[in-house]
């Protein structure tokens, strides 16, 4: 992946051995897009679960990529470098191709088969929710 | 109740699907989850179904909350009538799975008839399929989790599985998912008897709230109250449930030795203090929307066990596999608790009937050729052994895998009298004779010996005297209705019991509000717990249960515990039977215990119940 980001790029700081697994980021991050409730395939932030016990726990959620392999990835131009660096979605521009979900080498975009553009982590605007409501410290805005 | 959710009818015989919209009349007066799962079975299912037979009906039930950011909204119910009690068994499993159905959008889930060749299901978005299980058949819960998702392709799929013990029909075998289960009443047999091996779920419809910004304020609310009590952030992400057993020990009520005593002099090494300086403590997992972080991976540091990790202990099993054993390395107990798990064995009934079996052998009422198994209190490497033989149903393992009632009544008059059990069900690790509104709650208890319909926080911690009678009759229906909302809720009592308490309050009422989206006062939540209690007395009754099968173990009424800060206590028969009319009384019911009809007038279930 390509080194080196700004240092003054926000983005969701994941320390995974804090992370029990309870996904209140998932419930939480997907109300910013489902108006009449909450559905954690529709988050930006997503637990993964491995381990015999499911014991070993991490979030995966966009990083804010300097040299963005998504935005490079994408042929309608859609995603781009916003000005506080955060990584941003046009969905007027998006075709719903998925280019940049292959691209991504975190697997933190997902175009789930019920949306017609992917679903990527833009921080809620400055206060991200997961952030707010883990209680176990493994989300923080960096 | 809220409209998340239908009906999702499974004839697995047949081989067919019906949905159906939770009946209006039903949304009115249950919630979901345990009120729903007795309603359906109230209605949908005839008295003396044998519960092996196909026309047994196994229904699921997500807590009305579950799918809400909500912490601790994660609770789903099991329930069918119970091969190990004869009278109907609910069991709860939190975890992720409850969610999961509920985000597939089914507020209830039942099977009904046998399949003809080993299968599982596959629920996704309300569409299910019946599937191929000759694959795994044989196979430990864990191995088959791991298989399913593989076989699916999808890592988010949830799967509840039987192990082998629930293919033996072993009559306290369990459901598994992940690392949690639907432990007691021997539901993973009624699943056995049907050849279903596994549900999977996966779930992608979300779940609808008529005001989400309100649930996310009621959700910062509860973050930042729940935070400040100690209890749920710091002793119990710590230890867990172990951290019980010294509590339990101190008092001088923590069962040891098949009951025999209730003072375990062994059990510093099993206390959580004792678990995490010997360096037995892994890490804390959570269930869905969880605070609390208390399903603590512990591991065995003591040779043959050592490296050995299990998603437990919880306290039930350092009872069951411990001071109930005589037992008090640590360590076996992590490997117990492993080994249950993967053969889908609930560990309470377990360690009952290992206890019985090891004070059988001490009395000489049973030998070690017969038994095919060196067991004695404190004998944990044959306790492991034993646990194969009982679920494979090997030698006398198939006796075991009766359970203690039956057991005993094959061993004879002598071994009955050792038999600790209520109406079937094995003792969990709460004394009767120590705590007297839990003695009386057990008796009553439409499952038997539950720990979950009264609860024992209030007499433990003092705010009752427990050594009294005095007042229990109320506290038992009090405790009783607050567990019932809690599990139509879905809601996870480590979370509420320290944050809103022992007996329904505002706080519940302001839960049971936002969850919903309409108002409720605590009148209206304790006229539901009535309604859902009154619901789970006619499926016992009409199974034949009345005040004369409300009744405890020989040893409780007639052995005072005979050492340790509770020497000396025991049930007094007279008070208990007094205590037992009184709540009779409390409850609308006859001195019979049976709810007449002025009771299900009252509590709207004249039009539903024939």
């Amino acid at each position: 992946m390509a080194g080196g980001r700004l240092e003054e790029v926000p983005r969701i700081g994941v320390k995974a051995d804090k992370c029990t697994g309870c996904r209140l980021c998932e419930y939480v991050c997907s109300s910013r897009r489902v108006p009449d409730g909450f559905n954690p395939s529709l988050a930006a932030i997503v637990v993964k679960f491995e381990g015999e016990l499911e014991e070993e726990l991490t979030p995966v959620v966009c990083r804010q990529c300097e040299d963005a392999p998504c935005a490079e990835a994408c042929p309608a131009g859609a995603l781009s470098v916003g000005d506080q660096g955060v990584v941003l979605l046009d969905e007027q521009e998006c075709t719903g191709c998925g280019l940049c979900v292959e691209a991504c080498p975190y697997g933190a975009i997902h175009l789930p088969p019920s949306r017609p553009t992917p679903i990527k982590c833009d921080l809620c605007g400055g206060a991200p929710l997961c952030v707010e409501f883990c209680t176990y410290g493994a989300l923080a805005l960096e | 109740m809220s409209q998340r959710g239908r009906m999702v009818w499974v004839d697995l015989g047949e081989r067919r699907v019906d949905t159906e919209a939770v009946p209006a009349s039903w949304r009115d007066l249950v919630l979901g989850g345990n009120g729903l799962a007795a309603l359906a079975l109230l209605v949908r299912q005839k008295a003396g179904v044998d519960p092996l037979a196909p026309e047994s009906l196994l229904v699921f039930a997500p807590g009305a909350a579950c799918g809400l950011p909500i912490m601790g909204a994660c609770v789903a119910a099991a329930m069918a009538r119970s091969p190990l009690t004869g009278f109907y068994y609910d069991s709860y499993m939190a975890g992720h799975f409850g969610v999961e159905l509920m985000n597939a959008g089914c507020a209830l889930l039942g099977l009904k008839g046998k399949s003809a060749e080993p299968s599982y299901l596959f629920v996704h978005d309300g569409v299910v399929e019946i599937r191929k299980a000759d694959h795994l058949w044989g196979l430990g819960t864990f191995a088959t989790q791991q298989a399913i998702r593989h076989e699916l392709g999808d890592e988010k799929v949830q799967v509840a599985a039987i192990g082998p013990a629930g293919e033996k029909l072993v009559r306290f075998a369990c459901l598994v998912s992940a690392t949690r289960a639907w432990g007691r009443g021997g539901l993973g047999a009624v699943m056995g008897a049907k050849n279903l091996k596994a549900i999977a779920v996966r779930g992608t419809l979300g779940v609808r709230h008529p005001d989400p910004q309100r649930v996310l304020a009621y959700a910062r609310k509860l973050r930042r109250e729940m935070m400040e009590n100690k209890a749920i952030s710091s002793s119990i992400r710590t230890f867990g449930s172990a951290a019980s057993v010294a509590t339990i020990n101190r008092l001088g009520i923590l069962g040891a030795r098949n009951w025999e005593q209730e003072f375990y002099p062994g059990a510093d090494a099993i206390t959580g203090e004792g678990m995490l300086q010997a360096g037995m403590r892994v890490k804390g997992k959570a269930c869905a929307a969880c605070l609390a972080a208390s399903g603590i991976v512990w591991q065995g540091v003591e040779d043959p066990y050592r490296g050995i990790r299990s998603r437990g202990p919880e306290y039930e099993t350092l009872y069951a596999f411990g001071s109930l054993c005589g037992n008090n390395c640590a360590s076996s107990i992590v490997a117990a608790d492993r080994l249950a798990d993967d053969l889908g064995l609930d560990t309470i009934s377990a360690g009952g009937t290992l206890a019985l079996v090891m004070e059988c052998m001490e009395r000489g009422l049973l030998t070690e050729k017969e038994v095919g198994v060196d067991l004695g209190f404190g004998r944990h490497e044959s306790m492991l052994e034993a646990l194969k033989l009982i679920a494979f149903r090997q030698g006398f393992g198939d006796l075991m895998a009766e359970g203690v009632m039956r057991l005993a009544q094959r061993l004879g008059s002598e071994a009955e009298k050792l038999a600790v059990h209520v109406k079937g069900l094995e003792m969990p690790g709460h004394s009767a004779r120590g705590l007297k509104g839990m003695a009386l709650g057990y008796a009553v208890s439409p499952r038997g010996g539950s720990h979950q319909d009264t609860r024992p926080g209030p007499e433990r911690s003092g705010k009752f005297d427990r050594a009294s009678w005095q007042g229990k009759a109320a506290m038992v229906r009090a405790s009783q209705n607050m567990t019932a909302v809690g599990d139509s809720l879905g809601i996870c009592r480590r979370h509420w019991e320290p944050y809103a308490g022992d007996f329904l309050n505002e706080r519940y009422a302001e839960l049971a509000t936002v969850v919903t989206g309409r108002e409720y006062s605590v009148g209206e939540l304790e006229k539901l717990g009535d309604r859902v209690h009154t619901i789970e007395r006619l499926l016992y009754v009409r199974e034949g249960g009345d005040s004369r099968t409300d009744r405890l173990p020989g040893r409780f009424l007639e052995e005072p515990i005979p050492d340790g800060p509770s020497a000396g206590m025991v049930v007094e028969e007279q008070e208990m039977e007094e205590a037992k009319q009184e709540f009779y009384r409390l409850r609308g019911w006859d001195p019979s215990g049976i709810p007449g009809p002025e009771s299900l007038e009252f509590l709207g279930l004249s039009g539903i119940v024939k």
